[in-house]
Parts: structure tokens; sequence; C-alpha cells
């Protein structure tokens, strides 16, 4: 069976059809709600990887605790100077922003895209989950190096909490949403803890000073362990903490994702409400995850980290981790995938989305090479957020057309898609590390798509803009 | 209606005493006063607290209708324009 865009189109547009309209003033919401949202959803399973990961790549105790820093402050800041801003002014979703800016084709390939990145994303939580469920049974780990299935144990422990995740998301999505609410205080309590119980285990202290030389000897030593540079680890330094903790959840800030959340916003001053989930998630934890894997003899297997650190209560945490973020993370994979899928229910859906994400569990390689993923995940859509930036502040100083697309019915903003692509292909081939490649490629974007919309806008009939009939607004 | 209000002020109160138990013995594991072992002991049992009263606090709805009426006059739940 095959679908035209316009039909493909027009079940995405069916499925935001309740986002269409801007929020009313009426339905703004408070402080306080913003900052409850944003703490619950930044502590995640794959927290325990990340903070592990900066202690195996051979970052100093300096390096992280201010690169950490100020990566973070920059992020709060790209929510409240790029994000909110412009979701204050439209009140819409960026579904529907980029709607009439890049054209129902280019919002469609965009969900796409988005929706397999969800599911790598979901995949890698999942896995989480399995290195504690699979001490229970000895399965061992992947090594770090590990790309492949390494045993038939981790395939069958990934499969079936894959299975489990998927079961549950299927028969109550909405009740394990409202629940996931609950993990979030006892989850970063439970990092907090696990770090401060297994300092006794990294060496005697009677002084901060004293607490200050572990971390700087046992933890973040700044040099690459023997074992991981043997796996092929490179040493990561302050640049890199930082445009990691300032890019991580660039899908969210730059990228404009979140415009869905400050649509509500009274004013664009809510994006600082951030700080109220990157503080606890991207901060306390990761750093709580640096003690607890070096507490372990360096070995990257987050339930052992949890169980060492916090017992049973740490082997849940990390279980709950992965799975109530997941279980969410599958739900948008979910939502996008049903525009090409004619007439299924959401449980054929969700169905189809846990397939996905089960399978992309089981390969080692996304969860091993997590920092590299979140690197490529918002890379990929970063292109689209200078896009529509460009086009929402630039274009009316520029004398410039807005919404072009739209008001032509073009399937596709040709300038746009075009930008997507040489940026990525740019980036691509840019000669220095994944972290730092986003920030010239975002001004690449903008550089691309303003000469380019100023082209179509001039030449416009040259473009082979396709048309489509009973689209548009 | 009153003695479901009065249940989610106790269960939000019961929730903060566990985190304060998961804590608290952290702390005192951190500071060399009691060993791993209690300490794992103290982290199971205030999980349990929190898992046993949280969701009375955080989703009342998940409780049922009545519940969740309840909850719109309980202490520490947010307070909705009608």
């Amino acid at each position: 069976m095959s679908l035209s865009w316009k039909e493909i189109t027009g079940r995405l547009d069916a499925l935001y059809e309740f986002d269409r309209e801007p929020v009313h003033e009426d339905k703004l919401q408070k402080g306080w709600e913003f900052a409850s949202l944003f703490a619950g959803e930044h502590v995640a399973g794959t927290e325990f990887v990340i903070g592990a990961f900066f202690v195996l790549h051979g970052v100093s105790a300096f390096d992280v605790l201010v690169g950490l820093l100020v990566g973070n402050l920059l992020a709060v800041l790209s929510w409240t100077f790029i994000c909110a801003p412009i979701a204050v002014r439209t009140r819409l979703t960026l579904y529907w922003y980029l709607r009439r800016i890049g054209g129902p084709g280019l919002t469609a390939i965009y969900n796409l895209a988005n929706a397999l990145l969800y599911c790598i994303l979901a995949g890698a939580m999942i896995a989480v989950s399995a290195t504690a469920i699979g001490l229970a049974f000895n399965v061992p780990i992947p090594e770090l190096s590990s790309k492949l299935p390494t045993s038939v144990g981790w395939v069958v422990i990934t499969l079936v909490t894959g299975g489990v995740v998927t079961t549950v998301a299927i028969l109550g999505f909405e009740k394990l949403a409202k629940f996931s609410s609950v993990c979030g205080p006892w989850m970063i309590m439970i990092f907090i803890a696990g770090a401060l119980a297994v300092f006794p285990d990294l060496g005697e202290y009677h002084s901060v000073s004293d607490l200050w030389t572990i971390a700087k000897t046992k933890i973040w030593t700044g040099v690459v362990p023997a074992a991981a540079a043997a796996e092929g680890l490179k040493k990561l330094g302050f640049w890199h903490i930082m445009f990691f903790a300032w890019f991580c959840n660039l899908a969210m800030h730059v990228d404009l994702s979140d415009m869905a959340v400050f649509r509500y916003a009274k004013n664009k001053w809510y994006g600082l409400y951030t700080l109220f989930g990157v503080l606890p998630g991207h901060y306390v934890a990761w750093l709580a995850s640096g003690v607890m894997v070096a507490a372990v003899g360096l070995k990257m297997s987050p339930g052992q980290m949890a169980v060492n650190a916090a017992g049973l209560a740490g082997a849940l945490a990390v279980v709950l981790a992965g799975w109530t973020t997941a279980n969410p993370t599958m739900y948008r994979a979910g939502l996008a995938f049903q525009s090409i899928t004619p007439n299924w229910p959401r449980w054929a859906v969700t169905l189809a989305a846990g397939i996905a994400t089960t399978i992309f569990s089981c390969f080692p390689f996304f969860f091993m090479r997590l920092l590299d993923f979140v690197a490529v995940y918002g890379l990929v859509l970063m292109p689209i957020g200078a896009v529509v930036f460009a086009e929402h502040w630039l274009f009316p100083k520029l004398g410039l057309e807005q919404y072009r697309a739209d008001r032509t019915r073009a399937l596709f903003n040709i300038p746009a898609l075009i930008t997507w692509a040489i940026t990525l292909l740019a980036c691509w081939a840019m000669p220095f590390n994944l972290f730092f490649r986003w920030l010239p490629g975002y001004a690449l974007a903008f550089a691309l798509y303003i000469p380019l919309s100023w082209a179509w806008q001039r030449f416009g009939a040259e473009f082979p803009a396709a048309e489509i009939s009973g689209g548009g607004k | 209606m009153n003695w479901r209000r009065h249940w989610i002020n106790l269960a939000s109160l019961l929730a903060i005493a566990a985190l304060i138990v998961c804590l608290g013995s952290s702390v005192l594991c951190f500071a060399h006063v009691i060993d791993k072992h209690a300490y794992f002991a103290w982290l199971n049992a205030g999980t349990i607290a929190w898992f046993l009263t949280a969701p009375f606090w955080f989703t009342p709805g998940l409780f049922g209708k009545k519940f969740e009426q309840a909850s719109s006059s309980a202490w520490l739940r947010p307070k909705r324009k009608v």
C-alpha cells in the first residue's frame, strides 16, 4: 500500500489538529508548573551512562565541574532567548509553525527523522535498564567497543525488557506517564545518596581538601583509564564537556521542540525554569554517576554501579529510570509513525515503535556510543531550528516575505530543504570533534537559508515548487 | 471526601519523610556513622515508603475521581482555578 504526500501530511495534520490554534491567554500556566515539569523530565536512565562516560574519557575534576556548569547555563539561556521568545509570540507548537514555514512535506520528513531518533534514544534507555536486570541473571554486559549484540543472554534480556516496556505502554500509557512523575524526586535522591555512600570506598577523607584530592585522583583524574583507552575512548576536556552540556538538549532548545511547552508561558523569561531540570539532571546526576563508576573500578555497567551504590533501591532506580523515560519517548515516536500507518489503531502504532526500539536496544553500539549519538541527534535537527529562527526574526528585518511556503501552498520549502541537506553534509565533513560541529553548522544554516530564500522569492517561478491541493491553512 | 483529603495530606508528609530517610542514611554513611549494610536497609525502607505514599500526593487521580476532587483542597497540591 502506498501513500501520497498529501495523504501523509493530511494524517499528520489530523494527529496534531488539537494544537492547531494558538494557546489562549486563559490557558497560560504558572511558573511552578514549568519548574515541576522540567524537574521531572531531565532525570533519565541515560544520566547513569553520561556522567560515567566523562570519567572513562579522562575528564579532569575542574573541567567537569566548571564545564558542566557553563554548558548547562548556556542551555538554559538557549531555552530563554531562542526557544521561549518564538513560542510566546506564536503560541504554536513547532509542528504547526514549521508547517507554515517549511510546508507539509518538509514537516513530514522532519517528523519521521525525529521518530527514528526517538526510537534509538528509547532503545538506549531500555539497554540501561537491561544492565540492571541482567545482573540478576549473570548476563555479561557488552564491552565499551561492542557494536553488535555480544551474547544470547544480552539479546534475551533486552528483548524481554523492551517487550515488557512496549506491552505496558500499549496497556496504559497515560497511567504510566502519570506514575513516572512520582519517580522524579526519588530518582534524583538515589543519585545523590549513591554518590555520597560510595565515597568512603574511594579513600580516606577528613576535610574538604581531602574530598577534592579524591575527586582529582580517583574519579576525574584527567587521564583516560588504560582499559578505556584500549577500547578507543579519547580524552575529553573543558570545551568538550561545556559543549556537550549545551547541546545534549539541542533538539529541545535551539531546534525548538520545546515550543510545545513554552507556548503556555506568560513570557520568555519562563525559559529560566529549565534550570530546575538541568541542574539536578545534567549536573548533580552526571557528577553522581561519575562517582559511582569510579567506585566499581571504572566498569561501564549502570546496573552494577547503582547496585554497588544503592543496593536494591539502586537496581530499581536504573530499571525505572530507563522504563519511565523510554515510555514517553516511544509514545512520541509512535505519534510520528502514525502518519504513515493508514488506519492503524493506537496500540498497533505503539507496538511498531516498540519493536523498532527493542531491536535498537539489542545493539550496544547505541548505548556504548551514547555521547556521540546525543551529538548526532541534536545535529540532524539543528538546521530546521536555524530555518525557523531566521524566518521568524530575520526575514522581517531583511524585508523578506515570511511563510511563503504556506501562502503558495508549496509542499516543500525548497530553500529549507537544500539548507538542511547541505548543512548536514558540511557538518559530516567538518574536520573536528563531533561535539563542536553544531555551532558552525548552525551559522552555516543561516548563511545558506537567507540567500536561498531571497533567490526563491526573487526567482520563485523558476523553482519547481510542488503544489498540493487542499493543503495549507 | 474529608478522609481522602486527610490521607493525601498525610501521604505527602510521609513521602517527604521517606526522601529525608533516603538522603539522611547516605549522609550518615558518608560520615562513617553507619555502615553500608545499614545504609542499604534504610534506603530500601525509604524507597518502599516513598512508593506507598507519593502516588497519593503526586497523582491522586490514579485512585479515582473522589481522590482527585479531594486533592484540590489538600495542603501540598496545586490550587487550580475552577
